[in-house]
């Protein structure tokens, strides 16, 4: 199901760490091996210059999930295709590749060198690749620093990153990223460490650039209003798995699993006259080790049936987006429909019962 | 649109912040030694002995190898500076009648040689030994620091005497025998510093846009592990100038050269170690000085990299 339009595909991806350690266990083998899924089979594909982001509390695996499609750490299983052609064996190796997929760090007070001048740092890719003569590289270097809106490019070309604020130094990690003209980009939590005054003049940038450059950006947040104004699509990951995906405005406006309501109805409303209750689910997310068969969310989920431990739900599409669970599975719904909690349904929320399809 | 941007940015502004930043650096350093006491004495004294090691032979009153005789043309035979003053030797005569402030000036130039070649081969080793063993991990690094601790598990007198013996007592062997047994320290150390180093969000940047293995070792990782290397340096240098002494006093040291082990080892043999204050002591206190001196700017270097010393 390869499509033509997709720059990168993921298609069943696992990233599994192990998580084995006890000396005893580890000497004889004793007890079961275990693994933390951090990833735990994601299929996502992202278009030419779209905006996918990609929500969930921490330790969701949504940052191992951006790494892992980079090739920054291996994937356990799965493949990731890249305008079609399956590169997962070679995804840390091929030089191409390198210059298609980039990355932006969540924080930029540690991804920049502190050895390294502005100028060297956004020159390094150029030089590691061979492109181009000095002269070339310089201008590119130059032009990009533009780009990222640093004026004038020469006075922060020489400055050495302790002496930039976190915004700039955000900016340098960028011009970074796109100085080899990538096709696709992971911004992970981009924003999260800078100044609230300067994260829209960030996220700014990275949109026009998104459409100047025609770049695909995975946008990895836990932060979902800055998603839904970012992004063209959004998926939700809960436990190394997508719960919910769709388009953003329809995710956010109308929630189907009952953790994107619970995490949307969490987010609060700038709008002091409007007011919404929150869901509130209960107890902390469950240790990612040796998880109970069935839907991860089930154990917090104030929809739970007994029918949600049996098995690992599928996605299934409702509307425009696809959810993991099986309040959407219309077989098993038309006999037991009665048993949908009713403030799932006074919440204004769509059961399968009156969906509009 | 950058043609006069280009023109703008003039190739030695480039030259000219580096040299800021070296000076800056420098200048961090310095100050830190100023506002060290002891660290500023070290300074002091180690110029003086750098001097001496750079000029020492035509600074000495006497050929260090001359057989002083007196007037009446006796061998000063261990004499006391009371006794050999008005003969020029002015610190008194070994029982071959050399001078012993000329044997002293002139062993400078050992002591100096071997400290510095010594730990810089030794340290050159241990942080090569160290990026190797923690950027790679796994096995690379369980083989690598298996030998750092049998490294830690040779002991170091036996060890030298037997290689000593086996490659001959000069000044070659004898450095590299010295580092062979000093890269221990850094490797272990540095190799810690790596591995923190390795995590940080920069080597995956790094990693992001292909940069090769060497490349991220080299270029990123070891100029941020530099200051605990040079703190490293520091002390290497410190045993290393020990270490020489201690072979030359054991009868180890090249014979061909003057050096203050061996002007210690020659007072012990001639039994005059017990009496001869003024061939004794001179050499002892030369050691002493340069020894402590590298060790106290080896101290205050360590504010740098441990900065919670700084209170």
């Amino acid at each position: 199901m390869t499509d033509p339009e997709s720059v990168v595909e993921v298609a069943d991806l696992k990233k599994q760490f192990s998580a084995d350690d006890d000396l005893f266990n580890r000497l004889f083998g004793w007890g079961e091996p275990k693994t933390v899924k951090a990833v735990d089979g994601v299929s996502l594909d992202i278009r030419e210059g779209e905006a996918l982001g990609i929500a969930g509390e921490s330790g969701c695996g949504k940052t191992t999930l951006g790494e892992t499609l980079l090739g920054l750490t291996e994937p356990t299983a799965g493949t990731v295709r890249f305008e079609g052609e399956d590169v997962t064996d070679r995804l840390r190796t091929d030089p191409e590749l390198r210059t298609k997929l980039q990355i932006i760090q969540q924080d930029p007070y540690q991804s920049i060198n502190p050895r390294f001048t502005v100028f060297n740092w956004i020159k390094e890719p150029l030089d590691v690749h061979n492109i181009g003569t000095e002269a070339e590289r310089e201008e590119r270097v130059l032009e990009t620093l533009e780009l990222a809106g640093l004026r004038p490019a020469e006075a922060f070309a020489s400055e050495y990153p302790s002496e930039l604020s976190g915004g700039e130094r955000q900016r340098v990690g960028i011009a970074r990223a796109i100085v080899l003209n990538p096709s696709f980009v992971v911004a992970d939590e981009p924003t999260s460490m800078l100044d609230v005054s300067v994260r829209a003049g960030v996220l700014d940038l990275l949109n026009r650039l998104q459409r100047e450059m025609g770049l695909a950006v995975m946008y990895i947040s836990h932060d979902i209003s800055l998603l839904k104004h970012t992004c063209d699509r959004i998926a939700i990951m809960y436990l190394g798995k997508v719960v919910e995906q769709g388009p953003a405005t329809e995710v956010i406006n109308d929630p189907k699993h009952p953790y994107t309501q619970a995490l949307v109805s969490s987010t609060p409303i700038v709008d002091p006259d409007e007011s919404r209750t929150p869901i509130e689910i209960e107890g902390e997310v469950p240790d990612p080790v040796n998880l109970d068969p069935g839907c991860r969310f089930a154990p917090r989920c104030p929809a739970a049936m007994p029918e949600c431990r049996e098995g690992e739900p599928r996605l299934y599409d409702v509307g425009e987006q696809r959810a993991r669970c099986i309040l959407y599975d219309e077989e098993l719904m038309a006999d037991a429909s009665p048993e949908v909690p009713p403030e799932m349904v006074s919440d204004g929320m769509k059961t399968p019962g009156n969906r509009a399809d | 649109m950058s043609t006069d941007i280009r023109d703008r940015l003039d190739a030695t502004v480039e030259g000219n912040r580096r040299l800021a930043k070296l000076s800056k650096d420098a200048g961090y350093v310095w100050g830190i030694i100023r506002g060290d006491t002891l660290a500023t004495i070290g300074v002091v004294i180690i110029l003086g002995f750098l001097f001496l090691a750079l000029f020492g032979p035509m600074l000495a009153p006497h050929d260090p190898g001359d057989n002083l005789r007196g007037e009446d043309g006796q061998l000063l035979r261990t004499d006391s500076p009371t006794e050999t003053f008005s003969e020029g030797a002015y610190l008194g005569t070994t029982n071959y009648g050399e001078d012993v402030l000329s044997q002293v000036i002139v062993s400078v130039r050992v002591s100096v040689f071997v400290g510095l070649l010594a730990a810089l081969i030794a340290v050159f080793i241990g942080a090569n030994v160290a990026l190797i063993s923690a950027y790679y991990g796994g096995r690379v690094d369980d083989v690598l620091m298996r030998i750092v601790d049998i490294a830690y598990g040779l002991p170091f007198l036996p060890f030298v005497i037997v290689l000593v013996f086996i490659f001959g007592s000069n000044i070659w062997n004898i450095v590299f025998v010295i580092a062979a047994v000093l890269w221990r320290d850094s490797a272990r150390v540095v190799r810690s510093e790596v591995l923190t180093q390795k995590q940080r969000p920069y080597v995956k940047s790094a990693r992001a846009i292909g940069a090769s293995d060497l490349r991220i070792m080299y270029k990123h990782i070891f100029p941020n592990v530099l200051p605990l290397v040079g703190l490293y340096a520091a002390f290497a240098v410190a045993y290393a100038i020990i270490y020489e002494a201690s072979l030359a006093f054991l009868g180890f040291g090249d014979p061909e050269l003057y050096s203050w082990g061996q002007m210690l080892f020659q007072a012990y043999h001639s039994g005059a170690i017990r009496f001869a204050w003024w061939w004794v002591l001179p050499p002892g206190i030369c050691l002493m000085l340069l020894v402590m001196a590298v060790f106290f700017i080896g101290r205050s270097l360590e504010e740098i990299t441990n900065p919670e010393l700084r209170h």
